[in-house]
């Protein structure tokens, strides 16, 4: 597959291949014997997470948030004034967000200009943070939302979602609560495994073969405080009931990220104070 | 108030602080903000490092691909940088394809690297005419303050110090590539090189390491690039305010002093990785 030749950037191969690909890879099984994951986790265990806001200064608002492996940095600019005139409302402002992946950031290095893929989740982003954001409050206005993923280990749309909410309170957008996201992989109806990571993650590619059917992944995005659901994406064949309880463990891992998030934007606010009171 | 002032008159509230040989950040005119090196941070690039010089944040992520070699030169490796300005660093950079200032920003890193030598293209040649290794180094920058370049080379060349190429042989009865991740050779870097960026304030002052806000009100700016035995590898001046011969001597004798600086980051950085020495 031959991409367009972009003038813009240094003329580089049309295709090429990780090495890695020409080693013999060993299967990996998702669960081994004492029900543990690769990396030694159970299937209720989420990663250890890491969460900072304020990490770009040029920016009004950022975060970056960390999943282990997974590392998602997000910026937020605005309110300022609507570039395109036809995009122009008065009741209500707008809200823009992209979200790009680093080129080192999977396996196989990326395409520089933006794939159907990076456009389809800049969307998923978009429609998980407008619930919280109180776009009646900037008329006429626009709001910017940049996420640049760093590092892909599975779980990016769950740690994009959150690290965007995070950085428009840091940037001082008002909203009716903070985002917080969690995803599932689905193998089997009774197997349910939060927080995969990449190789975790569902593919239709390495489907593996048992009778049941269920093979998917869910990721339910939510406004913690006010336990309200903003985003619900699934992937692959599910079963109606093995999709609700899904979506309640994906609420309820959601849930424990807030605390995170709160205690997070405090210790930024107390250190913000600190500085003002020691600049007096 | 004093927020005030810097809005509507910032050359004069520049001015007000050169009085005094200082500068709103609390620097002296040569002094360089701090800088800090992390090697490693990304685990899916093959060599990766994360560059701050004071706020500005630079992330450059090297991976090394199998391709097959281009028909002018069958006997070299493909080398391929990048310099990206996302939308995220700045508010003063657009989405989309890459603004005038990244061109010229990656063309700059292509230059050095073919100047210096920073890796030579026959080293990445598995089998000449059918394989051969291409690197793709990308520097992301993720908080533009201010010398950008600076930062971008340190994490260029950290970088790529901390590629290992496995062991890559070519079946010669499939044709296709043997990938052995066991075996692994650390890429030879063979300069070291640094760079560092002036700009000048009415013809008079030097600013060394300039803030984006001085870059802004300060004209021209000058990036000298030389390497740990004193080379100088690359002078770039692109227009601005006319200086003097001396300045630019005393511009280069101090570029000398940094990249001494800076070499001993890049040695404390290896030893604590355990790779060895390249230079």
């Amino acid at each position: 597959m031959t991409m367009p030749t972009d003038s813009r950037r240094l003329p580089a191969p049309d295709i090429s291949y990780n090495a890695k690909l020409f080693t013999e890879i060993e299967k990996l099984s998702l669960l081994d014997d004492e029900e543990k994951r690769a990396d030694g986790r159970y299937v209720t265990q989420p990663r250890d997470v890491f969460l900072q806001c304020g990490v770009i200064t040029q920016a009004k608002g950022s975060a970056y948030f960390e999943m282990n492996k997974t590392k998602v940095i997000c910026s937020v600019y605005g309110p300022k004034d609507i570039e395109m005139r036809e995009e122009f409302q008065i009741n209500k402002g707008k809200l823009k967000c992209e979200l790009k992946y680093a080129p080192y950031s999977s396996p196989k290095h990326g395409d520089h200009i933006p794939g159907a893929s990076d456009v389809e989740k800049s969307d998923i982003l978009l429609e998980a943070i407008s619930s919280g954001v109180c776009l009646q409050r900037y008329p006429k206005s626009q709001i910017d939302v940049y996420v640049i993923v760093l590092e892909d280990d599975g779980s990016v749309m769950p740690a994009a979602i959150t690290a965007a909410s995070v950085a428009l309170v840091d940037a001082g957008i008002e909203m009716y609560d903070v985002i917080t996201a969690s995803s599932i992989r689905i193998a089997g109806q009774d197997t349910f495994i939060i927080d995969p990571t990449s190789s975790e993650e569902f593919s239709p590619l390495n489907l593996e073969k048992s009778n049941d059917l269920n093979q998917g992944m869910v990721m339910v995005a939510l406004l913690p405080s006010i336990n309200q659901v903003s985003s619900v994406v699934s992937s692959g064949h599910l079963e109606c009931n093995v999709l609700q309880e899904a979506i309640r463990s994906c609420r309820y891992s959601a849930q424990n990220l807030h605390s995170i998030v709160r205690k997070c934007l405090v210790n930024s606010l107390k250190k913000i104070l600190k500085q003002r009171n020691t600049a007096k | 108030m004093e927020d005030i002032f810097k809005h509507i008159q910032p050359v004069e509230y520049y001015k007000s602080f050169l009085k005094e040989n200082i500068r709103p950040d609390t620097r002296t005119l040569q002094q360089i903000r701090k800088t800090t090196l992390n090697v490693g941070p990304i685990t899916t690039a093959d060599g990766s490092a994360l560059v701050k010089i004071g706020d500005t944040m630079v992330m450059c992520g090297v991976k090394a691909e199998l391709t097959q070699p281009t028909a002018e030169e069958p006997k070299k490796g493909i080398i391929v940088p990048n310099l990206d300005l996302p939308a995220l660093c700045s508010s003063k950079f657009k989405p989309g394809p890459p603004n005038t200032q990244a061109q010229v920003g990656t063309k700059f890193l292509d230059n050095l690297m073919k100047i210096a030598n920073l890796v030579n293209p026959e080293d990445l040649c598995i089998v000449p005419d059918k394989l051969v290794w291409v690197l793709y180094c990308d520097v992301t920058c993720l908080n533009y303050d201010g010398c950008v370049i600076d930062a971008a080379v340190i994490a260029l060349v950290a970088a790529l110090r901390s590629v290992s190429l496995p062991s890559v042989t070519l079946n010669e009865e499939t044709d296709t590539p043997v990938t052995n991740v066991n075996e692994k050779t650390p890429l030879t870097i063979n300069c070291l090189p640094v760079a560092y960026s002036f700009s000048f304030f009415e013809s008079d002052h030097i600013i060394t390491d300039p803030t984006l806000s001085e870059e802004d009100i300060t004209s021209g700016c000058l990036t000298i690039v030389s390497d740990e035995h004193e080379n100088l590898l690359l002078v770039d001046r692109p227009g601005g305010v006319s200086i003097t011969e001396a300045q630019l001597e005393i511009c280069i004798q101090r570029s000398f002093k940094r990249t001494k600086e800076v070499h001993k980051l890049y040695k404390a950085v290896h030893k604590q990785s355990g790779s060895n020495d390249q230079t």
